[in-house]
């Protein structure tokens, strides 16, 4: 029909202005930080170049932005994939836990096992112990019917206390009686640290490497179809012939047994032992990672390395301007509903124009055909 | 176990069990109407140094708890325009709330009272209820508690009937389960939920009232330390029914305050954080033996599009 | 969606590089409750240099709680304000270090060059010693746990086992209903196994008939839960509940208030609050404590190991009993007799065998 061309969608200013929304969000959420910042008697400018500094300054801050980012990439890529399913998973904090305590397992019950071992076996379990969490929330959901969201919530609270439990019992650190730890773990149970690259580990590699797996497994392959099917429209994916249960089983186990790796990441490559606490908030960071990044593992990428680089750098310059912690929660909470805010405000604007555009293409059309007619 | 025990348990089950049925309430309220209620943390947060502040200025508890749950209900009302108007995502602005709720009132209360911190407030005493309270076992537990506790007992049924006796309650049930139709029938899916959301704004403002006023006496870093997500907890183990809620709250309530008098009690040496899992496990267990199917409303986190 | 993922990646590039155009060096004068700003006047003289001593010494803090929780990390911070004061050193400090943050927070201020490093907790003990090997010319220092490393990392405390033991020693002389209790948290570190395991040994070392009952909450900053662990404490016939907690303890002196329980505080307002539970309170002052270690460092000495501040340290004394200008404890409760004893049956007996040792056994949650 001539109608059809003249709904083209141009992409002007407007259009690539509201496609980096998100961007615009983060900078609007910073900059109420810096305004309540100027109440300490700070200046707006060097609050932005301390944070800058602190995210990006030497490698030291890239180190401990890259360190930052890692749980969050590998858990917001787990959660992408079972939200997109439609699961509502937001137990990562009790999975990661989990996943640590694998870690702990592993080099303390076993601590003679050879180089090249010792980590993939670490990776490996933490992966089924993030699973069995879920799997616990798939099964009050199969056979009590309720909802996964409160189960996962109140495992949570479990996994962080069972590692606590363990820390403070059989675990126990024999060397170091002043804090709730377990003993040093070997060297091979260990990811490696570059100081000379600002003591970045290797676990951003684990967790680049899962981001590209599982955009892949989501984007490219008939199993990840069927997922986001199941999630956006659970009846055209059962007329479809697709299995929900099984489809949901699936998810869970994923972002469950992700999560746990996330956690185990974290403990071999971040620190030597596990802590009590170790992953204190990473879980819930990593539910705003994902959504921000639309749970979709490759927008978990920015959104998880922008997040890293957030709280690598308010740390620091926390550190240097000696504002009160409390005031970096509030930075992180008002750039989280800018950022949906705007992706909130373009998702109105486009669908405005959308309708003016068809509005205009309908007149267009009526009139031509009155037009038409009137010959 | 001695009876001072025993009645000094209850006593406490109710206390502990309050603030978390209020904000279950409030969730229910939030959560029928298709709202994720991720921010209620954050509304008790700002209600508790709100209400605590004012106590300090007006020295009277009513105007405080008042205060509180105003408070509440601004920042619920600030969510439900993101939210409902703008359709931003649901869960992340609601942890956002929680966070900058966290934030805002640490850094307030850092800035206008520097490291020392707020003040000590008046002790709300409990009130005795002349007859009621010398009922063996629960007239102790029951009628021997601050007022806002009695205020407690008389919303529980008062919400359930709105919830499902009137008409307003009927309109949010609709709004949550099938927004195209009740918007079909004339109903403003607009102004049900973000009436629904500001509720529950104010069931949460009036917990951490209660909390900060009654239990903690004056405004701590992170006050509601959980009890937000408790109460939520508790709302969709209730099955979003203010009376299940209720229930749900209370078996919480008393499983904190048992883990607290296992601890006393047992001379096996149990890791204090194995007791400390006690509430949770309950939840699990309770859910597992006794638990029915929990749909949650249809239509939650969905944004509804009016054109 | 890609492109979009591009454009985002692009765009936050240009976001960034358009910052660190402008911004320059703004470094403005900082009204902050910390630190003075790094480009402050550098006053080294030749005179004032002795020989080894260090000028323009940085101090650097880290807590892992809020700088104002009414205890334990306000007690750094008002130390690290107090040994400012006196050494006229530069400050900075960090709070609520997750976990996770130690490490980064601990070589940050390293290779900032901060000439003492201190870590307000047992936690950073691990870290510290890490960090330690790697800066062989800064002094770190764990407060409060661990056994330090040498030759940089010195561990220091106020040993716990001595004031516990008092703490259980006096509430064992005083009590009637020969019940007492304890409130605190973090079952199972060493700190609180010897704060603990001496309370319980000095409480029956006193009176062999009384029984002891600890409770651990799990977080010791929440004043509700504390609240509850001591009306369940109440109810068990408890009328000396002890604690050592952070905010939570306002939670316990509350109800003790209440019920005409003895228990103990924090400071001078709790006296002004509840004068007649209140039995002392326990000023750790650390301030005089850092002052001794920064003036160390400043005279170019740098030590590893451990330290203890307690009774037999009577010139930086570890802890002080105070009730009020005249008194260390409660005249009404505790009599002169009782003080008497007190000196030689526990300050005597610490000073002249001040080290000890309890387990997480004798420090178990639950009535022994």
């Amino acid at each position: 029909m001539k109608s059809d061309k003249n709904i083209k969608t141009k992409k002007s200013m407007i259009d690539i202005l509201l496609d980096l929304s998100p961007v615009i969000g983060a900078c609007i959420g910073i900059l109420i930080g810096a305004c309540f910042v100027s109440l300490w008697g700070i200046h707006p400018g060097t609050f932005f170049v301390e944070l800058l500094k602190g995210a990006f300054g030497d490698r030291l801050a890239i180190g401990s932005t890259l360190n930052s980012a890692v749980p969050l990439l590998i858990a917001g890529a787990g959660t992408a994939i079972a939200f997109k399913a439609g699961a509502n998973n937001i137990g990562q904090e009790g999975q990661l836990f989990v996943g640590g305590l694998a870690a702990a397992t592993v080099a303390l019950l076993i601590p003679n096992l050879p180089k090249g071992i010792g980590i993939p076996l670490i990776l490996i379990l933490s992966f089924l112990f993030g699973m069995a969490f879920a799997g616990i929330a798939i099964f009050f959901r199969l056979f009590k019917g309720v909802n996964e969201l409160l189960i996962t919530l109140l495992l949570n609270y479990i996994g962080t206390l069972l590692v606590s439990a363990m820390v403070n019992g059989p675990f126990k650190s024999t060397t170091n009686v002043s804090f709730p730890q377990t003993d040093t773990f070997g060297g091979q149970f260990l990811l490696t640290n570059w100081p000379t690259m600002g003591y970045m580990h290797t676990g951003i590699f684990v967790a680049v490497a899962i981001i590209i797996i599982t955009g892949y497994y989501l984007w490219f392959t008939p199993a990840g179809l069927r997922l986001r099917t199941a999630g956006l429209s659970p009846l055209a994916s059962e007329t479809a012939g697709n299995n929900p249960t099984k489809i949901f089983i699936i998810a869970m186990f994923i972002s469950g047994g992700l999560c746990g790796i996330a956690g185990s990441v974290e403990v071999i490559g971040r620190s030597d032992c596990l802590r009590q606490g170790f992953g204190t908030n990473i879980g819930f960071e990593s539910l705003a990672v994902a959504l921000l990044g639309g749970t979709n593992p490759f927008g978990v990428l920015p959104a998880g390395l922008f997040f890293g680089a957030l709280k690598a750098g308010m740390q620091t310059m926390q550190r240097s301007l000696g504002i009160p912690s409390a005031l970096l929660d509030l930075i992180k909470g008002s750039i989280m509903i800018s950022i949906m805010v705007g992706n909130a405000v373009k998702v109105f604007i486009k669908t405005n124009n959308q309708k003016r555009q068809m509005k205009k293409s309908h007149e267009l059309a009526a009139s031509k055909e009155k037009e038409a007619s009137c010959q | 176990m001695n009876v001072t025990v025993l009645v000094e348990y209850l006593n406490s089950t109710i206390r502990v069990s309050v603030p978390i049925i209020l904000v279950a309430i409030g969730v229910c309220y939030s959560e029928r109407g298709g709202v994720y209620a991720m921010g209620s943390e954050g509304y008790m947060l700002i209600s508790a140094f709100v209400s605590v502040v004012t106590m300090i200025y007006t020295n009277n508890h009513f105007i405080s708890v008042l205060a509180g749950i105003l408070s509440g209900m601004l920042v619920a009302g600030i969510f439900s325009y993101f939210t409902v108007i703008l359709g931003a995502d649901q869960v992340i602005c609601g942890l956002g709330i929680n966070f900058v709720m966290l934030g805002l009132t640490s850094s307030l209360q850092r800035l206008l009272w520097g490291v020392t911190g707020i003040p000590r407030i008046p002790v709300m005493n409990a009130v005795e209820i002349p007859v009621l309270s010398k009922i063996p076992l629960i007239g102790s537990m029951l009628f021997n508690q601050p007022i806002p506790i009695y205020l407690t007992y008389l919303l529980i049924p008062l919400v359930w009937w709105i919830m499902f006796r009137s008409t307003w309650g009927l309109q949010l049930r609709a709004v949550g389960e099938n927004p195209s139709c009740a918007d079909t029938l004339g109903i403003s899916v607009r102004k049900t939920r973000i009436l629904g959301i500001i509720t529950g704004g104010a069931f949460c403002g009036l917990s951490g009232a209660v909390l900060s006023l009654s239990q903690v006496q004056t405004f701590t870093e992170n006050i509601s330390g959980g009890r937000g997500w408790f109460g939520l907890i508790a709302a969709t183990f209730g099955g979003w029914n203010p009376l299940g809620a209720t229930g749900a709250g209370l078996i919480f309530g008393a499983a904190e305050s048992l883990q607290l008098r296992l601890q006393i009690m047992s001379k096996i040496n149990i890791s204090s954080y194995v007791i400390l899992m006690i509430p949770y496990l309950v939840a699990l267990l309770f859910i597992l033996f006794i638990g029915k199917s929990r749909r949650h409303p249809a239509a939650m986190g969905k944004f509804y599009k009016k054109y | 969606m890609k492109r979009k993922v591009l454009s985002a990646i692009v765009a936050m590039g240009l976001v960034l590089s358009m910052f660190t155009g402008c911004g320059g060096g703004q470094e403005a004068q900082s009204e902050g409750t910390a630190e003075e700003s790094t480009t402050q006047e550098s006053s080294s003289t030749e005179e004032d240099t002795a020989e080894g001593e260090k000028t323009d010494v940085k101090v650097a803090l880290l807590l892992s709680g809020s700088a104002n929780d009414h205890s334990w990390n306000q007690f750094g911070y008002e130390a690290l304000m107090k040994a400012k004061e006196e050494t006229d050193v530069e400050v900075a400090f960090s709070e609520n270090v997750k976990t996770a943050d130690q490490l980064q927070a601990i070589r940050d201020y390293a290779a900032k060059g901060y000439d003492v490093i201190i870590g307000h907790g047992g936690a950073y003990e691990d870290d510290m010693i890490k960090v330690g090997a790697e800066f062989p010319d800064t002094q770190f220092i764990v407060v409060a746990g661990g056994k330090g490393a040498d030759p940089n990392v010195l561990a220091v405390d106020t040993a716990p086992w001595q004031y516990g033991y008092a703490y259980g020693w006096i509430a064992a002389n005083i009590t009637e209903t020969n019940k007492i209790g304890f409130v605190t948290g973090m079952e199972g570190v060493s700190t609180m196994n010897n704060l603990v395991g001496s309370w319980r040994d000095g409480a029956k070392t006193a009176n062999p008939d009384v029984e002891t009952t600890a409770v651990y909450i799990a977080d010791m900053g929440d004043v509700a839960q504390a609240r509850e662990a001591a009306m369940s404490l109440k109810a068990a016939g408890c009328d000396v509940i002890i604690h050592e907690l952070n905010a939570g303890m306002q939670g316990v002196v509350d109800v003790c208030k209440e019920n005409g329980i003895y228990t103990i505080g924090r400071s001078e307002s709790d006296v002004e609050y509840a004068p007649e539970q209140i039995l002392t309170y326990t000023v750790f002052d650390w301030g005089p404590k850092y002052v001794d270690m920064v003036k160390k460092v400043v005279e170019g000495e740098i030590s590893g190991g451990t330290y203890f501040y307690g009774f037999h340290t009577p010139d930086t004394p570890g802890f002080t009993f105070t009730y009020d200008a005249d008194n260390g404890w409660n005249p009404e409760i505790v009599s002169t007799e009782i003080l008497e004893k007190f000196q030689t049956e526990v300050v005597d007996l610490f000073a002249a065998d001040p080290i000890r040792e309890y387990t997480a056994e004798d420090a178990a949650s639950g009535t022994k």
